[in-house]
């Protein structure tokens, strides 16, 4: 059965349909009425409504949080009068260094006591700056609010059995899919693997847990998948993959369906500020969540990318009234996607790129995100993990997990390709390793640049060979 | 023009805006709506089953805490461990009216859920002469509710306009000149929304009351009985007075006559919106969003439109209604035929499962009868009456099968040629040459409910 034709839980003996939900659960069906028809409005008034409660937040935001008390006014904001696009899109950029340097300056002295309990957190450092956060019960209610809308979108029949290796969980088996779904849903069992453990003894898990849903990381799926097809193991009762944290390989949602023969639906999220995007339900790019958060996309100028264009992803989070983050450099790139066919309302990210430090940079200056289709060397040794490294304008090393080091002949037939796929004849120097870690969040990234991230900057191009 | 705001639902949090934060009830009203948003597009045969399921739980109950239930069930062959068949559901027997008014508290269940609140008596109005007495709960109430605000949703209404309300008022606070200001437009869409101001003019008014009360109040929807708005459309029409504020025109009570439509669209260029419903069973269909037949409320009860045989008719075909309600746990009311007859309709084009009544023929009561026995809706064609006399008020009675009595409410006296013009287009469009008795009456009045009735079979034992 379809999401749309199962019934919510009633807590009303006697009465099974139409349910009479609890508070919690109603209180969740109550936003997805809500966010059901926001997603068809226009883009317009989808921001008109934005620009509703980014009034009411900047306006608590400059009498309750010191770091905006000056800021905000100095940038033209009046406490308690309506703020437009125009004036908005001059109020400056909050970067991560901000961040760091304004520590608790950045919190709110009188929380409303309707937001809840503050909650704070960590981001891994990926990005080599790791910052602290705090988040609110309100806040936590919209992302669930928004992990029930994800899968209500993808119609996920919540009788079936939920399987997710990520990052910082305990492994076990849980009798429901959490909180989001189970507020409101009877759902099936979900099952919980770190991501920590070893290949073999993920696929050997899997294989037991036989999951309908699968929610891993892009990278660990493109492991697993690969996996499968040299073992030729089949999941019989897989029907979708889920992977959030990470930029996706390209060939991802190819290697899936030969792997398993199902679809790949992506998330783009954040810690600090929840979820940024989903994917659309019947399309492969994804829709901002405007209803939580005031994304931007801005080029190298700091305005507005139009469509086609890729820009650093800037994002005010609407009801964080702990730490509000406005206008928050969280240093991904993404593209700007045109109006989606589907009809939502939702503006629309072609792709998600990656972050800064993802782009390789090339002897003149210009800069991409490259791509290293598994596919295209995949045959030729038995790699089983890659990581590239650019250490400077020419050299590139090549961190390998295999069991044995290639040979003169496979490194000869390979470095081509890896050149190729980088755009420049770099030097590729290899070194081996019996693991490559994932970031603290469980990221993943098969490319990282080691040259100073602002270099790029300058040039103001940046390009994709991407597709 | 529909305002933005006016559709956001109210926030319990002061300080968040958009998307909302309602309350509990106000959250319960829309996790309400979001089920019925989507049940609506179902097929008939996934809202069949939804239904059969909450009719187990439904029976199950009336099984083991009513004794009435316990053995008509069992007669049927019910028992509580299995799940219903149709051949069951068949073999229970239909409920009239006339045994709920005998059995009267027999039928009240002994033990209902607390969670279901209070049951609290509600009579109908009885215009058929004996009421009828049921009893509600809180969760019947919140159904009513729901629906209530479902049909303001299906109709797009802009929740900022004023509502005004011409219909029966249980005390004076209503009555004319001034009626009744309320600051919203009752509780089902006030508990989720800000609406703007109702005003309420007791039905028991004069059309002059009525026509000074609308132009002083300006209402941008008018609710009220179809028979008042036909009134004050002919009115509106005859003394060429604009009511430019009216959007739309909702009715609800007595069965829409086939003209009023196109009069509500002279008078003021607005549609009708109408709406099946009863005091006993709440909700039963709905105009649709898109048309002008009606959507059956299948979330709120079985509707199943039987024939002569007891079978469910066809689409086309004509029947009686026969319906259960599928959540009143203190007064079951399973099978219950409600004396109303309705034409049964294609399924929608609009693409809502739920089934479709293409129209509500009206009561028993209402059907004309012809010496042969035959039985007919009777057709009254006003627009020729009114080419000859000036009428203000008809209502005819049937008092046997050959011979019907026309009450008349005219301003002036009446030539014997006219009576005679009159007589003639009267049994034109009855389509039978009945004996035909005039009787001139200073008025004639509606019953306690603010029901009017225009034709009327009284013949001893007509069913």
């Amino acid at each position: 059965m379809k999401a749309c034709e199962i019934t919510p839980k009633s807590a009303v003996p006697g009465i099974v349909w139409p349910a009479l939900p609890h508070p919690e659960g109603a209180a969740m069906l109550a936003v997805q009425y809500q966010l059901e028809q926001s997603q068809w409005w226009s883009p317009e008034r989808l921001q008109e409504q934005q620009f509703h409660q980014l009034q009411a937040l900047l306006t608590h935001a400059v009498t309750t949080v010191p770091f905006y008390r000056d800021r905000l006014p100095a940038a033209g904001f009046k406490p308690g009068k309506p703020v437009t696009p125009e004036q908005f899109h001059h109020f400056p950029i909050l970067h991560r260094k901000d961040i760091q340097a304004a520590g608790n300056r950045l919190l709110s002295t009188q929380l409303p006591r309707d937001h809840g309990k503050v909650y704070s957190g960590k981001t891994s450092g990926s990005t080599g700056r790791p910052i602290q956060y705090s988040g609110t019960e309100l806040a936590q209610f919209w992302w669930r609010a928004m992990t029930l809308r994800e899968h209500l979108w993808h119609q996920r029949n919540f009788a079936g059995k939920l399987a997710v290796i990520r990052v910082n969980v305990k492994n076990g088996n849980h009798e429901n899919w959490g909180i989001p779904v189970a507020n409101v849903f009877e759902t099936g069992t979900s099952a919980v693997l770190d991501i920590g453990t070893d290949l073999g003894a993920q696929l050997t898990w899997l294989q037991e847990q036989n999951p309908d849903y699968l929610l891993s990381y892009p990278s660990n799926v493109l492991a697993l998948a690969k996996a499968c097809i040299s073992k030729g193991i089949r999941l019989e009762n897989l029907r979708e993959i889920r992977t959030l944290s990470e930029a996706h390989n390209p060939e991802l949602r190819a290697v899936c369906r030969e792997a398993w023969g199902v679809p790949v639906t992506d998330i783009y999220s954040a810690n600090e500020v929840g979820y940024i995007a989903f994917q659309c339900p019947e399309h492969e790019h994804f829709h901002i969540q405007s209803e939580t958060l005031f994304v931007e996309v801005l080029n190298a100028q700091g305005d507005t990318c139009q469509t086609g264009e890729i820009g650093r992803v800037v994002i005010t989070t609407l009801h964080n009234y702990a730490m509000p983050l406005i206008r928050y450099e969280i240093m991904d790139y993404a593209e700007v996607g045109e109006a989606c066919p589907c009809g939502r309302g939702l503006p629309v990210i072609k792709r998600v790129l990656g972050r800064q430090r993802n782009l390789i940079t090339l002897p003149d200056g210009k800069q991409h995100w490259p791509s290293m289709g598994y596919g295209k060397w995949y045959g030729i040794a038995p790699i089983e993990q890659i990581q590239l490294v650019q250490k400077n304008l020419q050299q590139i090393e090549a961190r390998l997990v295999m069991p044995r080091p290639l040979t003169p002949d496979e490194q000869t037939r390979i470095i081509p390709i890896l050149q190729k796929s980088l755009g420049y004849a770099f030097q590729i120097s290899f070194s081996y390793h019996d693991e490559i870690p994932r970031s603290a969040s469980g990221k993943f990234e098969d490319f990282i640049s080691e040259i100073d991230a602002n270099a790029g900057k300058q040039s103001g191009d940046v390009a994709s060979n991407q597709s | 023009m529909t305002s933005y705001s006016t559709l956001i639902p109210k926030s319990a949090i002061q300080s968040v805006v958009w998307p909302s934060m309602p309350g509990a009830n106000a959250a319960l009203m829309l996790a309400m709506q979001y089920q019925l948003e989507k049940s609506q597009w179902w097929s008939e045969d996934l809202l069949r089953a939804k239904q059969m399921e909450q009719v187990g739980a439904l029976l199950k109950h009336a099984y083991h805490s009513i004794g009435f239930y316990r053995e008509r069930l069992s007669a049927a062959g019910y028992t509580a461990e299995n799940p219903i068949s149709d051949a069951t559901w068949q073999a229970i027997p239909i409920l009239s009216r006339s045994e709920i008014q005998q059995a009267g508290d027999a039928l009240l269940s002994s033990q209902i859920p607390a969670s279901h609140g209070q049951a609290a008596e509600s009579r109908t109005s009885g215009s058929t002469g004996r009421p009828l007495k049921t009893y509600d709960t809180g969760i019947t109430q919140l159904f009513w509710f729901t629906l209530t605000l479902r049909e303001h949703l299906w109709h797009k209404r802009d929740f900022a306009a004023k509502l005004g309300i011409i219909r029966y008022w249980a005390d004076s606070s209503a009555n004319p000149p001034s009626g009744l200001h309320l600051p919203g437009w009752g509780p089902a869409t006030d508990v989720a929304f800000h609406t703007g101001p109702s005003s309420v003019l007791s039905i028991n008014s004069s059309i002059t009351q009525q026509v000074e009360w609308l132009l002083r109040e300006k209402p941008d929807y008018l609710l009220t009985h179809p028979t008042v708005a036909r009134a004050l459309a002919e009115h509106f029409i005859e003394h060429k007075i604009p009511l430019l504020s009216l959007r739309e025109v909702r009715t609800l009570s007595e069965s829409l006559p086939h003209d009023l439509r196109a009069l509500c669209q002279q008078a003021w260029g607005v549609p009708v919106v109408d709406m099946y419903s009863s005091r006993e069973a709440g909700y039963m269909a709905l105009q649709c969003p898109e048309h002008q037949h009606y959507h059956i409320q299948s979330e709120n009860l079985l509707v199943e439109i039987l024939d002569v045989n007891g079978m469910p008719c066809a689409a086309g075909q004509t029947g009686r209604v026969v319906l259960t309600s599928l959540h009143n746990f203190a007064y079951p009311l399973i099978r219950y035929e409600i004396g109303d007859y309705a034409e049964v309709g294609k399924p929608c084009p609009c693409g809502r499962g739920l089934p479709v009544i293409k129209r509500i023929m009206g009561r028993v009561r209402n059907m004309m009868q012809l010496p042969g026995g035959e039985q007919r809706w009777p057709i009254l064609n006003y627009n020729a009456y009114r080419e000859i006399v000036p009428l203000r008020q008809l209502q005819l009675i049937q008092h046997s099968a050959d011979n019907i009595e026309v009450r008349l409410v005219i301003e002036r006296v009446v030539t014997p040629g006219e009576e005679l013009r009159l007589a003639e287009a009267i049994r034109t469009s009855l389509g039978y040459p009945f004996t035909l008795n005039f009787n001139y009456c200073q008025e004639i009045r509606r019953s306690k409910s603010g029901k009017f009735e225009d034709f009327m079979n009284e013949i001893p034992d007509h069913a």
